[in-house]
């Protein structure tokens, strides 16, 4: 177990110190700031429309640093070869891929405090309302969406080079929400065999749009924070993906040679 | 300390790709490192050294045979308990301080927080990075990385220490300290398996060499034994008439040229009887001449096929 | 000398970021006045702005998917399937539409009193676009007419106070995107989509919120494609709404803007009207209401009664809607009246007539102007 910490501690450490989180975030603010200065008939108070924009950018761009950060873990240990002086230590190397998993998602909430942080600055400045309830839901999810997509980007970088694994986890990040909504459209209008094939993508891979509470963040006026039921449901939904991911990586990895 | 071997390796055969585009790196090897012993692992590139190391460190699989190490099979978390390894090349995470990189390494090797921070500093100067624990190892140039890695793979005062290319990156100065530190090592009785292509290194520190080609071991020899037909000593002389060529000399087939003869002797103990016999039977010794071949030499011979003996 | 790469990196990125301020002064310098929106020095003029170049052709989806936002703001989020849609589920019972032919919600576009209702020619509640994808809780200058028919206390309001919560109630029967439970397949997927997302069952009535928050994107919606004339109209329609002059003034403004980018657009000029009458600016909105009816009269279709409610006829609404000319000519013609009589209103009305022949709405305005206006003098409430 200190292995694997001692692991996560280095990969934050790369995180924290490459400036590659710095530079999504200051992309983000320069971005929200933009849009925020643009002159909307000198109307204060747009709350809705701060939270909407603050926080679909902030939700992208740290999705797409965990699945970069995720995705080049491994590939870069090899290519670098500082995994062989790593794995001689006595550390297993289901250790060594927990370490890594738990550092992605150390630097991803590093990533989304400093969003945050800037979020909340940004609402104060405003004069913004946050329903603190809903929003720590919100960040909760976040992170659910983290855990799934930085383990996705791990098996993936198992089995394809690291820019395929990086192009195939955005496009499944970018699409999923299209899976989820545009099923129901067509389920009636399919044959059989159609229908059973959105099942399974329906069942087969994770909803990443379920973990998306953005839009009831957005309106927080009217929406009540979601019932323990629900976030613990999710909460399974999303650590049963995290785990299957996470274990045909460890099985592609423990049978790698070096 | 105990008579289990360190590494034991039985039969071991490591292929790369599979079917039959497989290439086969080792074949079939077998050996013992004793505790306390320094053994040096010498071969040609490609010879399957670095695969060897590799398979006792799990890094990849054998296809047949057994590699133990302190009795517990390769790759496991038990059998790298008590070892310190050295790659090939060695790169560390550059967004690190040298200190850093030293504590997860010690922290992996279960060193705590208090004697980390009591181990490190007289360390880093004993591989000669006094004063850059804090310097960031992007700022690292291959040398000091390499004496780094050095410090990495003693930081838990290992009971053996795997080295692959030991002194590979270093200039003179680097060789010397590392030796230095070695010696040391191995005067506390540290077993020492490492692979080199400095073959001076191997004749100044090693008990016993193991030589491998194209994945099979030629040689297994320890230095003593290894550099025994590496000599060579010329005798000319001149016997009395009709007296006979005694017999320490004749057993090396001397040659007559004229009214001299010539004869070549490998082993410095029966060069001092031939002379020796030769002085008591009158002859004159009109030259004599030495012709000491290193360790590399032989490796070179060997290598091109040529046995010991070019 | 070594230049670091970040540098000019990041001047980049903070230029493409800064882009829609930028887009705003590009489209901006070049739409000087008179420029007509079909004159092709001006579309390429517009084709070179920031937002054509990055989004090129789309530009106008992008403007559309911003405009359809605006539906799911006014329900908190919530997202009603197109009306076409809904209808079309009515016929298979998968929804019971409120709307459907004798059902109590049937009702006359003249009399109803909540604005955010847009009557299409049929009278069906439009929430979405029936065919183009417009979307939005669009309310037509028609709408803006029977805004002013009501009651006061009826009258929109778009500023809620702290705590307040509107609205009207909505019509039971508008299908959601997110089906109900015993509508879908994806068992506690679906459930889940139902907790997390904003779902409302579209059995129960819901309500609306107010209109403020949806501001910015018309505001976007229109930078991003300068002929959108809808986001326009409506964005105009709500900050009218604030009944605020400060937002009044920003409401002209925008329509002024509108305008310039699509002078032929009569509905702008109906909601500016509008908006000048309210601000009491009686001869400015006279003006653009008479423009108004002017452009609305010479692009009515001329087989307007043969094509209307065929699809040929619905897919131009968005350049003409026959509920748009009948504001511009009855505001028109009411203005007059109450300015100068009923008898100069009445040649006005008589003159619009001559122009186009028969159009119901206006025959009827004129029936009861004749008949000494009686229910007319009620239709125009002072501002």
């Amino acid at each position: 177990m200190r292995g694997a910490w001692l692991i996560a501690r280095s990969v934050l450490v790369e995180a924290v110190r490459r400036r590659e989180v710095y530079a999504v975030v200051l992309v983000s603010l320069v971005l929200i700031g933009a849009v925020m200065t643009v002159d909307f008939f000198n109307i204060e108070g747009l709350s809705k429309f701060y939270r909407e924009v603050a926080l679909k950018i902030m939700s992208v761009a740290t999705a797409f640093t965990v699945i970069v950060l995720a995705a080049r873990q491994l590939p870069r240990e090899f290519e670098s070869r500082t995994i062989y002086p790593l794995l001689a230590k006595p550390v297993s190397r289901t250790s060594f891929l927990a370490g890594k998993l738990l550092g992605v998602m150390l630097a991803a909430a590093f990533c989304f405090l400093l969003f945050m942080g800037i979020f909340l600055v940004g609402s104060a400045y405003l004069h913004l309302k946050t329903q603190w309830a809903l929003f720590g839901q919100y960040v909760y999810l976040q992170m659910l969406q983290m855990l799934v997509l930085a383990t996705l980007a791990f098996w993936l970088s198992m089995v394809m080079n690291l820019d395929a694994a990086i192009t195939l986890s955005c496009v499944f990040y970018v699409t999923s929400s299209v899976i989820l909504s545009a099923s129901t459209y067509i389920y009636d209008l399919v044959p059989q065999y159609a229908k059973a094939l959105l099942l399974g993508a329906i069942y087969l891979l994770p909803q990443l749009d379920l973990f998306d509470l953005s839009e009831k963040a957005v309106h927080a006026e009217v929406w009540p924070p979601l019932p323990a039921s629900v976030m613990g449901a999710l909460t399974l939904y999303g650590i049963a993906f995290a785990s299957v991911y996470f274990l045909i990586s460890l099985r592609l990895f423990a049978r790698k040679p070096l | 300390m105990s008579n289990l071997p360190v590494i034991e390796v039985e039969n071991l055969v490591v292929e790369y790709g599979r079917g039959s585009t497989a290439t086969r790196a080792v074949d079939g090897i077998s050996f013992k490192v004793m505790p306390g012993e320094c053994v040096g692992f010498i071969g040609a590139n490609g010879a399957g050294k670095s695969t060897t190391i590799k398979t006792l460190l799990g890094f990849i699989f054998p296809r047949q045979g057994q590699v133990r190490v302190f009795g517990s099979p390769a790759g496991t978390v038990e059998s790298r308990q008590r070892i310190g390894y050295l790659p090939e090349v060695a790169l560390y995470y550059p967004f690190m301080k040298a200190r850093e990189l030293l504590e997860l390494y010690g922290g992996l090797q279960g060193l705590g927080r208090a004697e980390l921070k009591r181990r490190i500093p007289p360390l880093l100067e004993e591989v000669g990075l006094a004063g850059r624990g804090e310097t960031l190892l992007k700022n690292f140039s291959k040398g000091m990385q390499q004496r780094l890695g050095i410090a990495q793979a003693i930081i838990a005062e290992p009971e053996a220490l795997i080295f692959d290319e030991l002194s590979s990156g270093l200039d003179p100065v680097g060789k010397f300290d590392l030796r230095q530190v070695l010696l040391k090592l191995k005067q506390a009785g540290r077993t020492i398996f490492f692979s080199s292509h400095e073959l001076t290194e191997v004749e100044s520190l090693c008990d016993r060499v193991i030589m491998i080609h194209k994945g099979r071991i030629v040689t297994e020899a320890t230095v003593q034994e290894l550099m025994k037909p590496l000599n060579e000593f010329q005798v000319v002389f001149q016997l009395p008439d009709g007296s006979p060529v005694p017999d320490s000399i004749s057993r090396h087939k001397p040659e007559r040229d004229g009214s001299n003869w010539r004869a070549s002797i490998r082993d410095t103990a029966e060069y001092a009887a031939a002379v020796a016999d030769l002085s008591q039977c009158g002859a004159r010794i009109v030259s004599t001449s030495s012709n000491s071949r290193s360790l590399e030499d032989y490796f070179i011979s060997l290598v091109r096929g040529t046995g010991g003996n070019a | 000398m070594r230049t670091k790469p970040g540098i000019p990196l990041l001047t980049g990125i903070v230029l493409l970021a800064l882009s829609p301020l930028l887009a705003e002064a590009i489209i901006r310098r070049p739409l000087a006045a008179g420029i007509r929106s079909d004159d092709p020095t001006a579309s390429e003029q517009r084709n070179r702005s920031a937002f054509a170049i990055i989004l090129g052709n789309f530009r106008s989806d992008f403007s559309d998917l911003i405009f359809i936002k605006t539906e799911r703001y006014l329900h908190s989020g919530v997202g009603f399937v197109p009306h076409l849609d809904t209808e079309a589920m009515s016929n298979t019972g998968e929804v019971k539409q409120k709307g459907a032919p004798g059902s109590q919600y049937e009702h006359d576009p003249a009399t109803c009193t909540d604005p955010t209702h847009h009557h299409d020619k049929d009278g069906h509640d439009d929430h979405e676009s029936t065919t183009s994808g417009k979307a939005g809780a669009a309310p037509s200058p028609s709408q803006v007419m029977e805004a002013n028919l009501a009651t006061p206390e009826m009258r929109e309001t778009a500023e809620l106070k702290p705590g307040e919560k509107r609205v009207e109630e909505e019509a039971e029967g508008v299908a959601t995107i997110v089906p109900t439970r015993n509508k879908d397949f994806r068992g506690f997927v679906g459930d889940l989509e139902r907790a997390v997302k904003p779902w409302h069952d579209p059995s129960t009535p819901h309500t609306h919120t107010a209109g403020t928050e949806l501001l910015p994107w018309y505001r976007l919606a229109t930078m991003s494609n300068p002929n959108n004339i809808r986001a326009y109209m409506i964005g105009a329609w709500w900050l009218k709404a604030m009944h605020k002059e400060k937002q009044r003034e920003e409401a002209v403004k925008f329509l002024d803007e509108g305008i310039q980018n699509n002078p032929k657009a009569f509905q702008l000029h109906v909601m500016k009207g509008v908006i000048l009458r309210e601000q009491g600016k009686t001869t400015a909105s006279l003006e653009a209401f008479l423009v108004a009816a002017d452009l609305g009269l010479a692009q009515r279709p001329v087989n307007y009664e043969e094509t209307t409610g065929t699809v040929a006829s619905s897919q131009t609404w968005t350049h003409y809607m026959e509920d748009d000319l009948t504001a511009a000519l009855n505001f028109s013609v009411l203005t007059v009246r109450n300015a100068e009589g009923l008898g100069p209103a009445l040649r006005l009305a008589k003159q619009f007539q001559a122009r186009r022949g028969d159009i119901p709405p206006l025959n009827a305005l004129i029936t009861r102007l004749q008949s000494g206006g009686g229910a007319a003098a009620a239709l125009f409430l002072k501002p």
